[in-house]
């Protein structure tokens, strides 16, 4: 005790006596310090407490100093709030980002897509906003988003890319930039689109199915692959029940895009022929599919695709006229239905030809197609039966072929006679409206039948417009 | 030929006291083909009868017909068809042109029969009219394919036509009706009704094929 007493008293001497200032192991403290410490074995330590203990404080002097345990760090209060050394301002953001995964890949045939999070960790004093970026040269159909461009203090945000598969195969950077007040943090995510097989289509051709003309890998093995139809290209097909463009025996899980410039035409049904007088004529043969799917299909159709029109009906009649002044007589009339575009036939007098009939018209084919018509009868027809003369004047039509994408219709049948009688004159017969059920046309074909896969790129829909004609879906 | 002109004489002189009524047989060539025809005359009755055959069948059919009625009835009756129908006046027309077919008239006065002819653009014509107390007017709109019924209706006339000549401008014969036979007598109404077993029909009935 004594010994503590002495030493005070003797510093407190050198303080008043020497220069107003205070040095510890020297005795030359500096001269604009009013505390100089020495040592080369031992530090400076000052009052150590955790934040909360810090912010207990009141009314802390400018220029208090403390070592905060919870973060470990010297802190001075300079008036405002408690700062680090090394902090320039109250406001001051310090923050980084955490990227879940570093790179990922986008194989385009079972996903176009795929998702990352961040965590932007923020041990800035007082919470700020920090707000991102994505920065990338990805190709264009590609994009990148994120679910939420801000984070209030610490939080996390997720990174949606979408891909398509008409853009460029390769690896692509995405730098992850975030920004509060002055600081800058950058994270780079590597993003890999996978490569496609790519198929191009230069010359007209017709009943092309894809997986077999071009041996692409089949059941098993699901791929993706790109078709570039060229422009003013002709895909088209020889018969109705054969798809224009067929995506062939792929793997179910595979994906094809389809970039149309060119044409893709169905053929149309073949009006209906002749020789069925038991019901009245023939069912007009249905249209064929431009596009047949077998699997997910991406489009940019920026050609035609044109499903084929049905072909039109017949109309066949055989009656037997029952008439005063000539008893009875039987007449077979008919005509043929139209074709659909595109080349669909018209229809002929078939295997038991009708004694009186006219074929239908063929339609033709191309970007201005036009459908056939049905074979058209109205011409009087002039029986003798004896001194009298019967004249018959049929109105017999037989049903238009489609456009394309359109049904082809039913048939007319009706007629008017007359009797021709010595003496007499001319008796107008009244006879009864023929109301039998007539054939119906044959029904379009699709424009693109989806036969249950995905279809990216058009809706479904019934479409008759520059570059759409015909039903897409099923 | 001479004993039937002076009965033909004899019977008009007399039937043209009280007004005539009894059967004219006609033979008719029209277009070619040549018909046998009977008209049934009554008071206020007119029956034609023709009768014609087609392939092996043979057609009887009646027109028959009212006074002041604007209906004809047909009664046809063959292998294949038995049966009657009504026809409207208006529902007759002909093809032949017989508008314009200016008359004119050529008495005799030696004879019984008046001439008369008359041509247009497409036709000549010549039509003798005995002097029958027939009254053939109410009757002319029915037929419409004979130049006679034509004359009567246009020139109010009486009588029967005994012969009638259409022919072309080239000479060719059109239609030609010559009377071959009267007989005056008293007919029944049962000469002018539809024969028992016949029922109606539709002008036009259809039975499709299956």
């Amino acid at each position: 005790m004594l010994r503590s007493t002495l030493l005070l008293v003797l510093i407190l001497i050198s303080i008043i006596n020497w220069s107003q200032n205070v040095g510890i192991n020297t005795n030359t403290p500096d001269s604009t310090a009013i505390l100089h410490l020495e040592s080369n074995e031992m530090g400076f330590l000052p009052p150590r407490m955790t934040s909360i203990e810090r912010d207990a404080i009141s009314v802390p002097a400018d220029g208090l100093v403390i070592f905060n345990t919870t973060d470990s760090t010297i802190q001075y209060f300079n008036g405002e709030c408690w700062m680090h050394s090394y902090q320039k301002s109250c406001d001051e953001c310090f923050f980084d980002i955490v990227l879940d995964t570093a790179n990922g890949t986008i194989d385009r045939i079972l996903t176009d897509s795929l998702s990352f999070s961040l965590t932007v960790n923020q041990t800035s004093l007082i919470p700020q906003t920090a707000s991102l970026f994505l920065l990338h040269s990805l190709p264009p159909l590609t994009s990148a988003n994120l679910s939420q461009d801000t984070v209030f203090g610490s939080g996390s945000s997720t990174v949606t890319i979408v891909t398509s598969i008409f853009d460029d195969p390769g690896v692509y950077p995405i730098a992850i930039q975030g920004i509060c007040n002055s600081n800058i943090q950058v994270e780079v995510f590597y993003l890999t689109i996978d490569s496609c097989y790519e198929v191009s289509i230069s010359a007209a051709i017709s009943d092309y199915d894809l997986q077999a003309i071009n041996s692409l890998p089949g059941i098993g093995i699901p791929i993706c692959v790109v078709v570039d139809i060229d422009p003013g290209i002709v895909v088209s097909s020889t018969d109705p029940t054969i798809p224009a463009f067929y995506s062939g025996n792929l793997d179910n899980l595979s994906h094809v895009g389809i970039r149309n410039l060119g044409l893709v035409e169905a053929e149309g049904g073949d009006g209906a022929t002749g020789g069925a007088v038991a019901t009245f004529g023939n069912v007009g043969e249905d249209g064929g599919d431009a596009l047949s799917l077998t699997t997910k299909t991406t489009i940019i159709n920026s050609g035609h695709v044109f499903g084929g029109g049905g072909g039109g009906a017949s109309v066949g009649l055989g009656t037997t006229f029952s008439i005063p002044v000539i008893g009875t007589f039987t007449l077979g009339i008919g005509a043929g239905g139209g074709g659909g575009c595109a080349d669909g036939s018209g229809g002929t007098s078939g295997a038991i030809p009708l004694p009186i009939w006219a074929d239908g018209t063929d339609a033709s084919n191309g970007l201005i197609a036009t459908p056939g018509d049905g074979g058209v009868l109205n011409v009087p027809i002039s029986i003798p039966i004896g001194p009298v003369s019967i004249t018959i004047t049929p109105n017999v039509i037989g049903g238009d072929g489609g456009d394309y994408g359109i049904d082809g219709t039913s048939g007319l049948i009706a007629v008017s006679a007359s009797a021709s009688i010595p003496i007499i004159g001319t008796i107008s017969l009244p006879v009864p409206p023929i109301t039998v059920p007539l054939p119906s046309g044959g029904t379009a074909g699709y424009c693109i039948n989806k036969n249950g896969n995905v279809l990216i790129g058009l809706p479904d829909g019934n479409f008759q417009n520059l570059n759409e004609k015909g039903e897409i879906g099923n | 030929m001479k004993t039937f002109l002076t009965f033909l004489a004899l019977a008009f002189s007399s039937l043209a006291i009280a007004g005539f009524e009894g059967v004219i047989t006609t033979e008719v060539l029209n277009n070619g083909t040549r018909i046998s025809t009977t008209w049934f005359i009554g008071k206020d009755r007119l029956k034609l009868h023709l009768q014609y055959k087609v392939n092996e069948d043979t057609i009887f059919v009646d027109f028959l017909l009212s006074k002041g009625s604007d209906v004809m009835t047909i009664v046809t009756d063959s292998k294949v068809y038995k049966g009657y129908s009504s026809v409207e006046k208006s529902t007759i027309s002909s093809e032949l042109n017989f508008e314009n077919l200016a008359f004119k008239n050529h008495e005799n006065k030696d004879s019984n029969e008046i001439k008369y002819q008359g041509s247009n653009n497409q036709y000549h014509c010549a039509i003798w009219i005995l002097d029958l107390d027939i009254d053939l007017f109410d009757y002319a709109p029915f037929f419409k394919a004979d130049p006679a019924f034509h004359l009567i209706a246009n020139h109010r006339l009486k009588g029967f036509p005994k012969n009638s000549l259409l022919t072309n401008h080239n000479g060719e014969l059109i239609y030609s009706s010559t009377v071959t036979n009267i007989i005056h007598q008293k007919l029944s109404e049962t000469d002018f009704e539809i024969p028992n077993g016949f029922k109606e029909r539709e002008l036009v009935e259809l039975e499709y094929q299956k």
